[in-house]
């Protein structure tokens, strides 16, 4: 199932601070983490996450910094920020709703 | 690997002709790119199979580019505004003097000399306004990283512009002293300001570029500027000037309100951002 571009647009900030809130995390890994978490099923265009990244830095909410992995090049690490709690708390309230409504909308009906 | 290594560099050519897609940005796609094709090289595909999927995967250049475009903020009005000043500052004494050269009142010498050393001021003291703005817009909200980065690009271009104009014009002036008053150098009231001025305007920039300081402190700092030119300036009028004597009009009390103003700014530039920031009522 292929998710609608609209719907991918937004629920990137919903995605990447929920997966940010788990610890600090890079790029791939937070791609992989999706994949994961969606069975695969959750496809992004990989270069598209880093602008949202960056908006999200613009915006307070995470905070980057580059660290030396192992393999001995620099990962860009993203951290989430108090702002960035407060912001992901938000979504959660509104996604909760959302999600809610449909479910009750879309039970099956008996009798 | 060399084989990697290539189609890498080649990736990197044809993604950094992408606009609005720094050279830090690249460095992290090109780490996602790397660990991407490891990760399908492990999963037994071949290295230039692996590279074309990653590269599939991650998105052309002009879809990134596309994508980092709607983060522009476009450029911050004070920006805007200092370059036209600076154009139209520069248009404007390049008229004056050409008339005057045109007029014979002046030797090419000295109009280049006064047109350089002015426009190198005036681009100082458009630093300094940048800094009052930066100071100013932060008492109610802070920057983002991309606005404050935009905004300590514009005030090195200038920084830089400053002192080139200033070091040439002082350098053309001292060859005419020379011809004219048998001297190059002679540590009147002007050439000390004109000394103070270019000395600040070096230290400015090595703080912008190798000093540890922050940008906002650098961009705090700009605003001090202002007071060393104004004094290097126009106070240098105000004292016995030897041969650079003007015979100007007395307008200490007015440089005095400017220094004074200048300095109230350098000090609210410390106060923490958004400190006059309405507080919201819960």
């Amino acid at each position: 199932m292929k998710l609608e571009k609209e719907l991918v647009a937004a629920s990137s900030v919903p995605l990447v601070l929920s997966i940010l809130s788990e610890g600090d995390s890079y790029g791939y890994a937070i791609i992989q983490r999706l994949k994961e978490l969606s069975g695969g099923k959750i496809e992004w265009t990989d270069g598209m996450l880093y602008p949202v990244l960056h908006w999200l830095e613009d915006q307070r909410l995470v905070r980057s910094r580059w660290i030396k992995s192992e393999s001995g090049r620099k990962r860009k690490y993203y951290s989430l920020q108090p702002d960035g709690r407060q912001a992901l708390r938000q979504q959660k309230e509104q996604w909760t709703l959302v999600t809610s409504t449909l479910n009750q909308l879309w039970r099956p009906k008996y009798g | 690997m060399d084989n990697l290594e290539k189609l890498v560099a080649e990736w990197r050519k044809t993604m950094m002709t992408a606009p609005n897609v720094g050279r830090e940005t690249l460095n992290e796609l090109e780490n996602h790119l790397r660990e991407n094709v490891g990760q399908l090289v492990r999963s037994g595909m071949t290295e230039p199979e692996a590279f074309q999927r990653a590269v599939t995967q991650l998105g052309g250049a002009g879809a990134i580019a596309l994508e980092f475009q709607k983060l522009d903020q476009g450029t911050w009005l004070p920006v805007k505004l200092v370059t036209g000043l600076g154009a139209t500052a520069a248009l404007a004494f390049a008229i004056l003097l050409i008339a005057r050269f045109d007029a014979g009142r002046t030797s090419f010498l000295l109009a280049s000399h006064v047109f350089l050393v002015t426009l190198g001021y005036t681009t100082t003291f458009l630093v300094g306004a940048l800094g009052i703005c930066f100071v100013g817009q932060r008492c109610f909200s802070d920057f983002s990283p991309s606005r404050m980065h935009s905004l300590m690009r514009t005030t090195f271009t200038f920084g830089c512009a400053a002192v080139s104009l200033t070091a040439v014009g002082i350098i053309l002036g001292m060859i005419w002293a020379k011809a004219e008053w048998g001297r190059y150098w002679a540590w009147d009231a002007k050439e000390i300001g004109a000394f103070a001025v270019i000395v600040w305007q070096a230290c400015f920039l090595f703080a912008h570029r190798f000093a540890c300081g922050t940008a906002r402190g650098v961009l705090v700092m700009s605003v001090l500027g202002n007071i060393v030119v104004g004094l290097g300036w126009f106070g240098a009028n105000l004292l016995y000037g030897g041969l650079h004597s003007y015979g100007t009009w007395n307008y200490s009390l007015l440089l005095l309100a400017a220094v004074v103003s200048n300095f109230a700014f350098f000090l609210i530039g410390l106060a923490p951002a958004g400190w006059l920031r309405p507080r919201k009522v819960s």
